[in-house]
């Protein structure tokens, strides 16, 4: 057996500094030396990508907790295929790419084995929060909302109004005409204003 | 242009996101340790419910593959760091599916026999956060600590598995079983953090309040540590 190592080639990843990291990297960052080490350069990537590629996940249609597994699965696909990616290009196009075709190469699995474990009791939900209750009204609204768009609509909303990706950035990562992007995007914008009025409502009668 | 209340809606998303999970080391090392195997990912999804029968009989395709990487490492002292260049895979857009077995091994609890692994050792890798993967990769005397190492991150790769199945059961004998053969192992740290998750999930917070104290005591410096002193949190990631 081939023994490959965690880096690969030189030179043609952007390290995390050439990349608006995703929120949740700044926090593990300290923990590994900063080092020009290629082994290093795909650990920050995965800590500062992690969290949004379950997010991608489930906004793909993977609900938790198996969008995780299929996030660790995408990583495993970025760590072989590090030398693939061109330099110059979006970088999160290029990932989300990869999340995209590993979620569904896992949706088809699933379906398969869905119905031969249907009896198996469903997995137990981690205990809920109890505190940060506004907060976590204002992130179950925004969770509810972003489900409950159909799936073209939901990636693009996600991709542009959480992760600030640019119009050209997702049609890059959609593989389509940014024309057809805008008008998702515009649909699915106007479906969050109506939707977060209706939140906002409901939410002040709760609390009056 | 989006008004105030819309801001705040989607800014309580993005901070969501902001939240890494407290084992992003241990889903970082696992991702590596599989890389390492060569494994493909594993596309026929074992699905919520594995069984044991499953698990235990795919542990020996595991033993022998991590027995494989072992020998390679011994034989080849030289052997590149490099090799993605070398890869012989295809480069297709579609990754080629494993067999549901295959699938299993990469992922399965792995028992490795005495005589397939060196005996494990209780020496911890020189840093634990700079995590045993990256060590695997580059160190050339790897079958002294890799097949210890390796198996240790299985250990907790599985254990991790099954706590996002709530398979929670399952995760705390694994992770009971780290702490018998690895009891200072790199992955300490990442292995009570699982432990104490699956503990609580399993209502067992006297346990959970126990070893939270003694977590906090080993690693006085650890926030995660501090949070889980009083046993079981009521802040759950969602």
């Amino acid at each position: 057996m081939r023994i490959r190592s965690v880096g690969g080639q030189e030179g043609t990843m952007p390290g995390p500094a050439a990349v608006a990291p995703h929120g949740g990297g700044m926090r593990h960052a300290r923990l590994v030396p900063v080092v020009d080490d290629p082994a290093n350069r795909f650990a920050e990537l995965y800590r500062a990508h992690y969290t949004a590629v379950c997010d991608w996940i489930r906004a793909l249609g993977t609900p938790p907790p198996y969008n995780e597994d299929v996030a660790q699965d995408v990583f495993l696909v970025v760590h072989r295929r590090m030398a693939d990616f061109i330099p110059g290009r979006s970088f999160r196009a290029w990932l989300f790419g990869i999340a995209r075709r590993v979620n569904r190469d896992h949706s088809r699995g699933r379906r398969r084995t869905e119905a031969r474990e249907r009896t198996v009791l469903a997995p137990v939900p981690l205990p809920p929060a109890e505190d940060a209750v506004a907060h976590d009204e204002a992130l179950s609204f925004m969770h509810d909302f972003v489900d409950g768009l159909d799936s073209e609509k939901r990636i693009v909303f996600v991709l542009s109004d959480i992760d600030d990706m640019s119009t050209p950035e997702i049609a890059e990562a959609l593989g389509v005409p940014v024309k057809l992007v805008r008008s998702r995007l515009r649909t699915a914008r106007e479906r969050f204003k109506a939707a977060a009025e209706q939140f906002q409502r409901a939410a002040s009668k709760r609390h009056a | 242009m989006r008004d105030a209340s819309e801001r705040v809606l989607i800014e309580a998303y993005k901070r969501a996101r902001t939240r890494a999970p407290e084992d992003i080391e241990a889903r970082l090392a696992s991702v590596l340790v599989q890389a390492e195997a060569g494994a493909y990912p594993s596309t026929h999804a074992i699905g919520p419910a594995h069984t044991i029968l499953k698990v235990m009989a795919s542990a020996l395709v595991s033993a022998t593959i991590i027995a494989a990487i072992v020998f390679a490492n011994a034989t080849s002292p030289k052997a590149p760091s490099a090799a993605m260049q070398d890869d012989t895979e295809p480069v297709a857009t579609v990754q080629p599916m494993m067999s549901e077995a295959e699938a299993i091994s990469a992922t399965a609890v792995t028992q490795p026999s005495e005589q397939q692994l060196p005996p494990a050792t209780e020496r911890p890798l020189p840093s634990r956060r700079r995590a045993a993967p990256t060590k695997l990769a580059t160190q050339s005397d790897a079958a002294i600590d890799d097949g210890p190492a390796m198996a240790e991150l299985q250990l907790i790769t599985n254990a991790r598995r099954a706590l996002r199945r709530g398979e929670h059961a399952i995760a705390l004998e694994l992770l009971e079983q780290h702490a018998r053969e690895f009891e200072k192992g790199a992955l300490a740290h990442e292995r009570n953090v699982s432990r104490l998750q699956a503990l609580c999930a399993l209502g067992l917070r006297e346990r959970a309040a126990e070893l939270g104290q003694a977590f906090a005591k080993s690693f006085p410096e650890s926030p995660i540590g501090q949070r889980w002193h009083n046993g079981c949190p009521t802040d759950r990631r969602p």
